[in-house]
């Protein structure tokens, strides 16, 4: 099943420039994915093998679960999904009404400069999004 | 009193969450995102996660209602939401072009699921012109070696989705 968002080139190159600038310049990241927000991976960028299409679909259920969760404890807004593992942290967050952004990193970064890396991309990728010659929402 | 757990399943767009929402008592929880695919044609948003409602049984009894993802990428949530569940509802859309390989789908997925537990199928649309019938459902599931209820369901409707799970109930009453 394919998505109806394209991806513009101009918008593209930017966004590879983008997720590769956050993996760069954060200590311990090794990988980043661009998705839909019903889970269809759009681009990654990464240091190991990641599956990126498996890994889209996840964080889709993962940001509509941390957004309901915040509604029903009466609680606005989620802005970060975040899973503490004993080596590692995944974090999503939702970029637009139909982007989301993950990064992952082992527990050799600093969570809040991961979360602060990850909210300036996402915010990088909102605004390139945002350009006229753009149609991915 | 005892607490039950039932799962609703089925491809996107056979009523799962309209089901749910069509007996529960609670105000049901939902996880619907917009579609950004194919499924555009069909339904605007899809579940990501899960539905969440609840009735309660004449004895008292809670039940918790469980609705999957339909879509197959969304498949990681299958093997989590059965965890502790008693029975599942399958639910086939009979618009859809091949309800006979949408039950395949599904009958395949939770294979061990149900063989543990119970299942009941529910055809939605029934009356759509050049839909599958519910004899081609039960004989496909005789070359599968499978017995498992099969009904047509409004699942609009509070009286048919409660069917479902009546049958359901008694299904697993006698296992």
């Amino acid at each position: 099943m394919s998505n109806t968002i394209s991806l513009p080139e101009a918008f593209r190159q930017s966004a590879e420039e983008i997720l590769a600038r956050l993996l760069d310049n954060t200590q311990g990241a090794y990988g980043v994915v661009l998705a839909t927000i019903d889970g269809h991976a759009l681009l990654h960028a990464a240091r190991t093998d990641l599956p990126a299409d498996r890994i889209a679909a996840m964080t889709s259920s993962l940001v509509s679960l941390g957004e309901t969760i915040a509604h029903e404890a009466n609680q606005q807004k989620c802005r970060f999904v975040i899973v503490e593992n004993s080596d590692g942290y995944v974090v999503t967050l939702r970029i637009s009404s139909r982007l989301t952004l993950s990064s992952f990193a082992g527990n050799d970064t600093n969570l809040g400069m991961l979360l602060s890396a990850t909210r300036s991309a996402s915010e990088a990728l909102g605004k390139a999004a945002r350009q006229p010659s753009e149609t991915a929402q | 009193m005892s607490e039950i757990k039932l799962i609703f399943t089925g491809p996107a767009g056979a009523g799962k969450t309209t089901a749910i929402a069509a007996i529960s008592e609670i105000p049901p929880v939902r996880t619907d995102v917009d579609a950004t695919d194919d499924l555009l044609a069909v339904k605007e948003q899809t579940t990501a996660a899960l539905d969440f409602g609840e009735i309660t049984l004449d004895d008292g009894s809670k039940v918790r209602l469980y609705g999957t993802p339909g879509q197959s990428r969304f498949a990681h949530m299958w093997p989590i939401l059965v965890q502790g569940g008693l029975g599942l509802v399958i639910l086939l859309d009979n618009t859809r072009p091949s309800p006979v390989e949408d039950l395949a789908e599904y009958l395949d997925g939770f294979a061990d699921f149900i063989a543990e537990t119970g299942a009941v199928i529910g055809l939605t649309r029934a009356d759509h012109p050049g839909g599958t019938t519910i004899d081609e459902l039960h004989h496909y599931l005789e070359q599968r070696g499978e017995h498992h209820p099969v009904l047509t369901a409004d699942v609009r409707e509070e009286a048919d989705v409660l069917m479902l799970l009546n049958v359901l109930l008694s299904l697993l009453e006698t296992r």
